[in-house]
């Protein structure tokens, strides 16, 4: 009887312990601000927390996020924060708290992406609000909240603002004039432009603009927005920077795909050399209407106008050989070079044979050094993995 | 004074040799006869007579004393008749009844030839081979071929000079073989210098030079080789019907050509028999001639020539083995016209396929 009770007490507390278990473990969830991997926060906390970011952002605009991991794959930490961000977030301005457990390595950190990074300096207090809590539930929890408090205030003072990524400029679309070079109008006539072009040749055409360069240098800069805004495979970005960090206006082209062969570092030279002096004296409009005009010339099959001599030179050349040989035809008088008919036969006797080793002499040439991984031809690799050609300068 | 004429002991008709049979036929009643028939007419040219003999010079008009030197008259025997030729004319024909004549005074003493090749190809096939010298040739003028008006076609015996020789040659060059090989930090080379030494001893057999002044060497040059094999101990006989010349150049000075000739044949010759060196560079070369035997022969040869634009143009084919040679002129319109539209079309093509490789 005792026995029997006991036995049925034990599987039901077994069953409880098992349902609460299931309750109160987690599967890897992740939604739009909170990113668990590890399975450390329970599904009803998951949730909650997510609501409360979500007021967040509707309060301030700033996307705050949270990463808990076991793996980053081997990448550094604020690239995979960067990648969760462009990949959920709905705003590209954000604070990424990542807690990350790797075998190798312990990171907890934070990152600030596009017009949150003005508020890097409250990185302590936020990181010391989220390991005020022992448990992962707890510590975002309060790190929300301390984030909340933060962002509500204007950035302080002597922050330096990194336009990074946001620039506001929508995926896909082809003017982004973040430095607001341009009128409304003018975006308009260049933004159809641009897509004329890029239906003609199948790929993206766009320009930017933007005030800063956030530390990063132009070509990283273009090539990174390239990525990560939905262009297409193939394209063609233009970025104008007005202040490249070393007080000095930049410019810079990114080509990706096919455009990478289409419109070599020579052409995209030619292009700009045409339009600098309007892009020095700030005629914004007609330098990108040339430089457009440019790209649409590069794109489209060409062949370099000294062609057309130099192919009748080689043709006259080849000509001429071949009519030489038909002269020679009528050639048949010659003196004879030696008297080989008239050998007698079997007559030849080597007397002596002797070849004589004099010396030997060895040069040796160094052979040239890989330097690391190259992305095909003076190419580089942005951020995102993809390889890009372009090329970039001041003006 | 001694003209021969080889006459038909048949019917008294003129006789020549005849290329096909070898033998000399009578082209009056179709009887041919083997040189060796007619060997009594030799006899007398075992003579070891030396050189000058008193020459008639019965004509009237003014010869300069040099053209009088030059020139010799004879009587023809058949019609009696002026027979006026150059000073080394060993046969020709009679201007006025056309027999075919023998000089045998050019041909004794010293300077009785050893060897002669008769002709192996007749008139026809001189012709013939001058047809298909001028076919295949795309710049040759048009107007070239079709008026082939050919001036004067003539079956020579030219005289030659051949040379055997042994040369004993030594020579001595440079060599270098190259290797390569690689680690991972630098590419090497290594050379090899050598030293390379042949000696040995070649000989040559009748290494012919033209002995008359008259015929361009070159020419003669180009139509060989001649095959000894088929020489024959000369007979006058074989002359008939065709011109013959005595040399005017001689022996010793056409030997420097023939050691030329040997020398350029022993050097090539001994370096062909080195191999495997990446370059080679002579460094001493010594040929030492050891001259055997000089013999005086008369190759055949048919010269044709004819004139277009008032420019001459000299063809001869080897009268044993028939090879034709001879410069022609060139069209230099067609040459132009042709190398515009040469031009034009490999002009076109590679400016088409830059355009094809902008579209892949």
């Amino acid at each position: 009887m005792m026995k029997r009770i006991f036995s049925i007490s034990l599987a039901l507390l077994m069953i409880a312990v098992l349902i609460g278990t299931v309750s109160f473990t987690a599967a890897a969830k992740s939604g739009s601000y909170i990113f668990d991997e590890k399975e450390g926060i329970s599904t009803d906390s998951f949730n909650e927390l997510e609501s409360t970011a979500q007021s967040v952002y509707n309060d301030t605009g700033i996307s705050v996020c949270y990463l808990l991991t076991e793996n980053l794959g081997g990448k550094p930490a604020q690239e995979k924060a960067q990648e969760l961000v462009f990949s959920y977030a709905p705003s590209t301005s954000a604070l990424v708290l990542v807690d990350s457990y790797d075998s190798s390595d312990y990171v907890i950190d934070l990152f600030a992406f596009g017009t949150a990074t003005g508020y890097l300096s409250y990185k302590d207090d936020l990181l010391a609000a989220y390991n005020a809590d022992t448990t992962y539930a707890g510590g975002v929890r309060n790190y929300l909240a301390k984030a909340k408090e933060v962002l509500s205030g204007a950035p302080p003072e002597n922050s330096s603002y990194e336009y990074s990524n946001d620039l506001g400029g929508a995926d896909g679309q082809l003017i982004v004039d973040g430095a607001d070079l341009l009128s409304n109008d003018q975006e308009t006539a260049l933004t159809a432009r641009c897509q004329e072009i890029g239906a003609k040749h199948n790929c993206s055409v766009v320009i930017v603009t933007s005030p800063a360069l956030g530390g990063k240098t132009a070509t990283q800069f273009a090539d990174d927005y390239y990525d990560y805004h939905g262009y297409q495979k193939n394209g063609v970005l233009l970025l104008i920077a007005l202040d490249n960090g070393a007080g000095q206006r930049a410019w810079a082209i990114s080509t990706s795909g096919d455009c990478i062969k289409a419109f070599n570092e020579s052409e995209q030279e030619k292009v700009v050399n045409d339009i600098k002096s309007d892009l020095s004296s700030k005629n914004w409009n007609k330098a990108f209407d040339r430089y457009l005009s440019g790209v649409n010339y590069y794109l489209s099959p060409h062949v370099a106008w000294y062609w057309v001599p130099l192919s009748l030179l080689l043709g006259f050349g080849i000509s001429l050989l071949i009519m030489l040989a038909f002269k020679s035809q009528l050639k048949s008088v010659k003196m004879q070079a030696g008297a080989k008919d008239y050998v007698r036969e079997g007559s030849m006797v080597v007397t002596a044979s002797r070849d004589t080793f004099l010396y030997h002499t060895v040069t040796r040439t160094a052979k040239p050094k890989d330097t690391g991984s190259s992305g095909g031809g003076g190419g580089h690799i942005g951020s995102s993995g993809s390889s890009h050609g372009g090329s970039s300068g001041t003006f | 004074m001694a003209l021969q004429e080889y006459k038909c002991p048949c019917c008294g008709g003129a006789i020549a040799f005849d290329p096909h049979l070898q033998k000399l036929k009578c082209p009056y009643c179709d009887t041919e006869f083997d040189p060796e028939a007619l060997l009594g007419y030799d006899e007398d040219l075992k003579n070891e007579g030396t050189d000058n003999l008193e020459w008639h010079t019965d004509s009237q008009s003014q010869w300069t004393a040099n053209e009088e030197d030059s020139l010799r008259s004879y009587v023809c025997n058949s019609c009696g008749g002026e027979i006026i030729c150059d000073e080394n004319t060993a046969a020709t024909s009679c201007p006025f009844c056309d027999n075919p004549v023998i000089m045998m005074q050019q041909l004794k003493g010293q300077l009785k030839p050893d060897f002669v090749i008769p002709f192996k190809l007749d008139k026809q096939q001189a012709k013939a081979g001058l047809l298909s010298h001028l076919k295949g040739k795309f710049l040759l003028p048009k107007v070239f071929k079709d008026l082939n008006h050919i001036d004067e076609i003539k079956g020579i015996y030219v005289p030659f000079w051949l040379f055997d020789a042994d040369a004993d040659a030594d020579l001595r060059y440079k060599g270098t073989k190259t290797r390569f090989w690689s680690d991972s930090n630098y590419n090497y080379t290594e050379t090899s210098y050598y030293s390379v030494y042949r000696a040995g001893n070649l000989g040559f057999n009748h290494v012919p030079v033209d002995g008359s002044s008259k015929m361009p060497d070159d020419l003669m040059e180009s139509i060989e080789p001649f095959d000894f094999s088929e020489a024959v101990p000369f007979q006058t006989a074989y002359l008939a019907g065709y011109l013959a010349d005595k040399y005017d150049v001689t022996a010793e000075q056409s030997s420097d050509r023939a050691n030329t000739r040997v020398k350029d044949s022993t050097e090539q010759a001994f370096r062909g028999t080195i191999s495997g060196y990446a370059t080679l560079t002579p460094e001493a070369n010594s040929v030492r001639l050891y001259n055997g035997k000089t013999q005086y022969a008369l190759y055949p040869v048919w010269i044709l020539n004819t004139t277009y634009k008032d420019q001459k143009y000299l063809f001869a084919m080897n009268g044993q083995t028939g090879k034709f040679v001879g410069n022609l002129p060139t069209d230099w319109g067609k040459f132009w016209r042709t190398a515009l539209i040469f031009t034009a079309g490999i002009g076109a093509l590679i400016y088409g396929v830059q355009w094809l490789l902008q579209l892949l």
